[in-house]
């Protein structure tokens, strides 16, 4: 039996491998903070291997891991009680951009910032990993439509902050 | 704007977070670690252990829960106690050996902007007090840094404050003395409250007292404010930077016979 687990268990650590990398860029978007991007990805991956019976196999993998990491996000967020300070580590501008946008980044900076982790989240879902809003809607466990609407409010609370787009695509 | 528009300013204003060297080999390792035990509790549990399990589960997250408030009440009444009302300065007692300490070339890593910070985590120090064993002190001694729980930093409009305890090896008798620095920038940082010396480099108002940012710290071995029971120095400080500052800084701890950098990054 132990050996049977063990082969599990390997399958399951090498289907996962490969979705670090993007549960870090979610990480890094959430928290702006490369450190914690990182404590954040092991104890996602630790949080997975201890749940992987729950992982229904044929599944997609993907979305189910993206769902612990965001959670991890919001702990980490909420037990910072014992950390010294967070600074964004949020990049600068190139000098090569232009005014607008210069505007435009620094505006939008400004809005993530002021934004709730749920609507950031389904911002950097949608925008920097480039998922579609069905893939949005599996890591929130929500429908396509509600995963469109939740973007469309997401972007209306950036809009004192800079121009967002008015049409979303459909995939 | 349109979508694709959106999605590259989206990409410039979080930045590229490139993936860490080895973070999954250490995942795997972890994974590894933490499999085995998971499977031998498997192994045992029964129905009736299950239950037992689970009051022992509560009992043990309620012990915890209490545990930890009284560490925090405790870190911060401790930490009042000391912060503002230490002994006399060591800065007064002897210039002579401050100034030789002073004049120690800073060996600080450079960090470029935007490049990881070399922090110096050392895990905990046994120092004979139970609770500061939940702490990851930073630095490789004679001298590690913790940083303060709950409370231990403040902003105002101009200064980012960090509360630290410094912790001396028993061995340590003689003058230490702390300059520190964003290892990004290479901009000094400051410290306000005890043991305070060196040149004033600005003042800032905290909680409606007036305070000065000054260059150093001096703290005497000899005397600590207060010693742990295996008798280790210790001193609450206060350091600070200038609003907007990297995230990640070194100070340089010279004293007798050493100099070491401790690293940190928030």
């Amino acid at each position: 039996m132990g050996d049977t687990q063990d082969v599990k268990g390997e399958a399951f650590m090498q289907a996962l491998d490969p979705l670090l990398p993007i549960g870090y860029r979610l990480a890094f978007a959430m928290l702006r903070n490369r450190n914690e991007a990182e404590d954040v990805v092991q104890d996602a991956a630790l949080n997975a291997w201890g749940h992987r019976d729950s992982f229904r196999a044929g599944n997609p993998m993907r979305p189910w891991f993206l769902a612990i990491v965001a959670n991890q996000c919001r702990q980490a967020v909420r037990t910072k009680w014992w950390s010294v300070v967070r600074r964004p580590d949020l990049a600068s501008g190139s000098t090569a951009e232009s005014e607008r946008g210069q505007d435009d980044t620094e505006g939008l900076k400004r809005g993530l910032l002021k934004l709730n982790d749920r609507d950031r989240l389904v911002l950097v879902l949608r925008y920097y990993l480039d998922m579609s809003f069905d893939d949005v809607a599996s890591t929130l466990h929500i429908s396509s439509q509600a995963a469109r609407v939740r973007t469309h409010r997401a972007l209306a609370r950036l809009r004192p902050f800079m121009d967002v787009p008015g049409e979303l695509n459909d995939e | 704007m349109n979508e694709s528009t959106f999605r590259l300013l989206f990409r410039k204003a979080i930045g590229e977070a490139s993936y860490p060297a080895g973070l999954s080999n250490r995942v795997d390792a972890l994974v590894n670690a933490r499999g085995d035990g998971r499977s031998l509790r498997i192994r045992i549990r029964s129905p009736w252990l299950a239950g037992v399990g689970r009051m022992g589960s509560l009992a043990a997250a309620l012990l915890v829960l209490l545990l930890l408030a009284t560490l925090v009440v405790g870190v911060r009444v401790w930490r009042d106690r000391n912060l503002f009302n230490a002994g006399p300065s060591a800065a007064a007692t002897n210039q002579a050996e401050i100034a030789q300490l002073a004049a120690r070339p800073l060996i600080l890593p450079v960090v470029p902007a935007g490049g990881a910070c070399p922090a110096t985590y050392h895990g905990s120090v046994d120092i004979g007090i139970p609770a500061y064993n939940l702490f990851t002190f930073f630095g490789d001694g004679p001298v590690y840094g913790i940083a303060r729980a709950a409370g231990g930093e403040s902003t105002t409009n101009i200064s980012d404050y960090h509360d630290l305890t410094l912790i001396a090896e028993p061995q340590v008798t003689s003058l230490i003395l702390v300059r520190i620095y964003d290892l990004r920038t290479g901009q000094a940082g400051f410290f306000v409250g005890s043991y305070v010396a060196g040149k004033v480099v600005g003042t800032d108002t905290i909680g409606g007292k007036t305070v000065q940012h000054r260059v150093e710290l001096v703290l005497d071995a000899s005397r600590p404010p207060t010693s742990s029971p295996n008798k280790f120095g210790m001193w609450d400080v206060r350091q600070g930077f200038p609003t907007g500052w990297s995230g990640c800084y070194g100070m340089q701890v010279d004293g007798a016979g050493f100099s070491e950098v401790l690293v940190h990054g928030t």
